[in-house]
């Protein structure tokens, strides 16, 4: 929305980043409220490793606590609230 | 030449690094930016062309005119006071912003927020989530 020259663009439900047009006016790191777009002379953005079968954080993370599903977060709380009940505790 | 629209220009960082002959300077000091272009003599309009703001205009050269310069005061941070973009940059974010994303819990107090601190906030958040869920676990 703030990128001027289609540095940043949607490419289905991702944001691509083509480092090519960007001119690093730091205009989308003021836009992101998460904080994770960063600006020196160019934008630094996560691409969940384009051309990659899988991200390198995913891969390598020891606790198996990254994922790129993203509703696995929430299967898994409510698998733990199962186990909890089936022990007879309480969720 | 470059001529600047003062009144447009949000003092970003575009210009000054797209110029191949360092012929605009950006300097931040502390508390304020300055951005300086010099009187440069090249058809070039790599600047004019990648302006957010369409602040920049390429006219012809001019020894008698004075070298452009614009001052920003920068904001400072409402979470650690660094001081982190100059105010027409965030009321442009505001602006381009869908309306209904813009505002959360606190409307737009966010942008008044550096990344960094953002990025705190975001990770306390999900933490804090984390640690109750473990406690209702394993009390």
């Amino acid at each position: 929305m703030v990128c001027s020259t289609g540095a940043l663009h949607k490419e289905g439900d991702k944001t691509a980043f083509d480092v090519d047009k960007c001119t690093g006016c730091g205009l989308c790191q003021l836009a992101c409220p998460f904080g994770v777009v960063w600006t020196d002379k160019i934008a630094h953005k996560c691409d969940l490793c384009s051309g990659q079968e899988m991200p390198t954080c995913v891969m390598t993370c020891p606790a198996n606590a990254l994922s790129l599903d993203f509703d696995l977060a929430s299967r898994r709380a409510r698998n733990r609230a199962a186990m909890l009940i089936a022990r007879g505790g309480r969720a | 030449m470059i001529k600047v629209d003062r009144g447009m220009c949000l003092g970003c960082l575009s210009c000054s690094n797209v110029c191949p002959n360092q012929n605009i300077v950006r300097t931040d000091t502390g508390e304020s930016r300055t951005v300086h272009w010099k009187r440069c003599k090249e058809e070039c309009d790599l600047c004019v062309e990648f302006c957010p703001a369409k602040a920049l205009t390429l006219v012809p050269y001019d020894e008698l005119v004075p070298e452009s310069e614009v001052s920003f005061e920068l904001v400072a941070c409402r979470v650690c006071g660094s001081r982190y973009a100059t105010l027409p940059m965030l009321m442009k974010v505001e602006a381009s912003l869908p309306a209904g994303m813009q505002e959360d819990a606190s409307g737009l107090e966010w942008i008044r927020i550096c990344s960094q601190c953002r990025r705190d906030i975001e990770a306390e958040k999900a933490a804090g989530q984390v640690m109750k869920e473990r406690k209702r676990i394993s009390p």
